[in-house]
């Protein structure tokens, strides 16, 4: 796996825990005047992969991943106040969507991004976070009534979670659009889940191109 | 997997494998078991994941290596094991299996912990704002209501009184001076005067009647009924600033007791304003139109005014219903407050949805008497 210098550097900030350093380097894209789907795609997603890889490469250990992905945490909770993508007010009129990932499901950071996307293009967010039993997930969702539940997994053994949360999700009388993502859907095919209710974002790209077309016509999500 | 014929090493205390070159299992330490399901190839018993990782270590060339492994285990789907790999000869491997330490796992915990608070914590902040704001809001609408209508109108009527009096004194003595004039010249200059104050106390009147609207004088009639007469009414006048007027019934309505007169002064106050904000629209002229509708809901009868003109910003829409304010250059502002006094008299409502550049809607609702 190849990546630039610069990123390499980053890494090692972030397996140094080197929060300072890691968010200088971070800060100078942020001037640079790149934009959140610049940053997640570009930046940090790669950087977490090189992370992976290294993993894989015998080269750190798990424990070494854990630190450079809380640092990452601690990144993208800076980066949403800086950049002000986090909530700013809670409006009645804009469109919500809460976040989480199925039971079982550990990996957040993700989820974290898809969330600050939607945050940008004015939407009410909910992050759930992480491990979030189906029966929390249907409780919060009936409380709430979001008009659309990003579900994420990362790893293969949260698919049949995943199924079920779908099932319990499409019961909702509110009818809301349910959207999947995360890694296992970059790798593996769930074409077979599809429904009508249900849409499978691969990247963080093409989701980012859905918000942005959908903010057109975003009158339709406004819940009444 | 069946036991190792290496009698000195199937007692290990942790899990033990002898593979082959391709991975298969030869034999394995009594403890395996208790860890692993069964499985004919080592490979099966790592997690998907890991798998790359696995072959690209346990290799002949490679002696004495140490890799972490995500295993599949019996207890939990997956968990993270130290894999020591040392090769006999390019035939046969031994791998033992150490469970990584607790304590990693019990800080990974803590971490996870941690992060699930603070998303909690997150989560909880962000309901409780939005529950303060929505009471701050409700707080704002009743402060400004109370301040407006009650204060304001309670001043404006004392004021008014007050001052009504000592003019009508002061047109006393005039008329009473006028007598006294020889001069027509001096005369005309008190007629001018008595107008002068005609005007004061029509204004102030006006002032007090907008303070408070006379009691409703009610009598059943068909909303229908009163609208396509008082819509088809206004059309001329609609139809002269260039824009369009329609009346869209949607069901049949009950009768309702209403004071046909003051209804019909909120309607008309609506359609100017209606009219109002389509002239300073910048949109073409043709489009402009005002639509009433009416509806029956579960708390009476709803009368929406509707036009595509102007619109509203949030800060105009607050205070729209405050007695004084106008956005008109020549406005006095009394309209709107008068309208929402009417419509509270007769025990309804009068509300506002806008958009600044697409059009406002007023909605009337009106109380089915029982």
């Amino acid at each position: 796996m190849v990546i630039d210098d610069d990123l390499k550097c980053f890494v090692r900030y972030l397996l140094d825990a080197d929060e300072q350093k890691a968010w200088e380097f971070l800060y100078s894209y942020i001037i640079d005047g790149k934009d959140s789907l610049y940053i997640f795609e570009q930046v940090l997603t790669p950087a977490l992969r090189y992370i992976g890889y290294l993993w894989e490469e015998n080269a750190i250990s798990v424990a070494d991943e854990h630190i450079a992905s809380s640092i990452c945490h601690f990144l993208m909770t800076k980066y949403s106040v800086v950049s002000e993508t986090g909530k700013t007010n809670v409006a009645k009129d804009k469109p919500k969507a809460m976040f989480t990932c199925v039971e079982g499901e550990e990996h957040a950071l993700g989820l974290k991004m898809v969330a600050a996307l939607f945050d940008e293009y004015g939407w009410d967010t909910r992050l759930m976070g992480s491990n979030t039993p189906t029966t929390d997930i249907i409780a919060f969702a009936n409380r709430w009534r979001p008009d659309i539940i990003c579900l994420s997994l990362s790893t293969v053994y949260s698919i049949p979670h995943l199924i079920q949360t779908i099932k319990a999700l499409e019961k909702l009388s509110f009818n809301p659009q349910i959207i999947i993502g995360g890694r296992v859907i970059s790798i593996y095919t769930l074409d077979e889940f599809i429904s009508e209710n249900l849409k499978i974002f691969k990247d963080l790209t093409s989701l980012n191109e859905w918000l942005r077309t959908n903010k057109e016509h975003q009158n339709k999500y406004v819940t009444n | 997997m069946l036991p190792t014929e290496k009698g000195y090493i199937s007692n290990v205390p942790f899990p033990y494998l002898n593979l082959d070159s391709d991975l298969n299992i030869l034999g394995i330490s009594n403890e395996t078991m208790s860890h692993f399901p069964n499985a004919d190839n080592f490979l099966d018993l790592v997690d998907l994941d890991s798998r790359k990782k696995a072959t690209k270590f346990i290799k002949p060339n490679l002696q004495n290596v140490k890799i972490e492994l995500n295993m599949m285990t019996m207890d939990q789907p997956i968990t993270l094991y130290d894999i020591f790999v040392q090769w006999d000869d390019e035939n046969t491997v031994n791998v033992f299996c150490i469970k990584k330490q607790e304590s990693i796992v019990q800080i990974q915990e803590i971490v996870q912990r941690i992060e699930d608070r603070m998303i909690h914590g997150n989560l909880t902040t962000t309901q409780q704002q939005e529950e303060l704001e929505q009471t701050l809001q409700k707080m704002e609408e009743i402060i400004s209501q109370q301040d407006d209508q009650n204060t304001l109108s309670t001043l404006l009527h004392t004021l008014a009184t007050e001052v009504k009096e000592p003019l009508s004194n002061v047109k006393g003595f005039i008329n009473l001076m006028k007598t006294e004039m020889v001069d027509p010249d001096d005369s005309y200059y008190a007629e001018v005067a008595l107008d002068e104050l005609e005007k004061a106390n029509n204004i102030i009147y006006q002032f007090i009647v907008a303070s408070s609207p006379p009691e409703p004088n009610f009598e059943q009639v068909s909303i229908q009924k009163l609208l396509s007469q008082w819509v088809y009414a206004c059309k001329d006048e609609v139809e002269l600033s260039g824009y369009q007027i329609k009346y869209v019934k949607e069901q049949i309505l009950p009768n309702l007791a209403i004071d046909t007169k003051q209804i019909k002064q909120v309607l008309l106050n609506l359609i100017k304003n209606s009219i109002e904000a389509m002239d300073r629209s910048t949109r073409d002229k043709k489009m402009g139109q005002i639509i009433i509708r009416t509806r029956l809901t579960h708390k009476g009868i709803q009368i929406s005014v509707s036009d595509n003109g102007i619109g509203m910003d949030v800060w105009v829409k607050k205070k729209l219903f405050t007695p004084f304010f106008s956005t008109k250059e020549k406005g006095v502002g009394k309209g709107l407050s008068v309208c929402r006094k009417i419509i509270h008299n007769h025990g309804g409502s009068l509300d506002v949805d806008s958009t600044l550049g697409q059009g406002s809607t007023f909605y009337i609702l009106l109380p089915i008497s029982e």
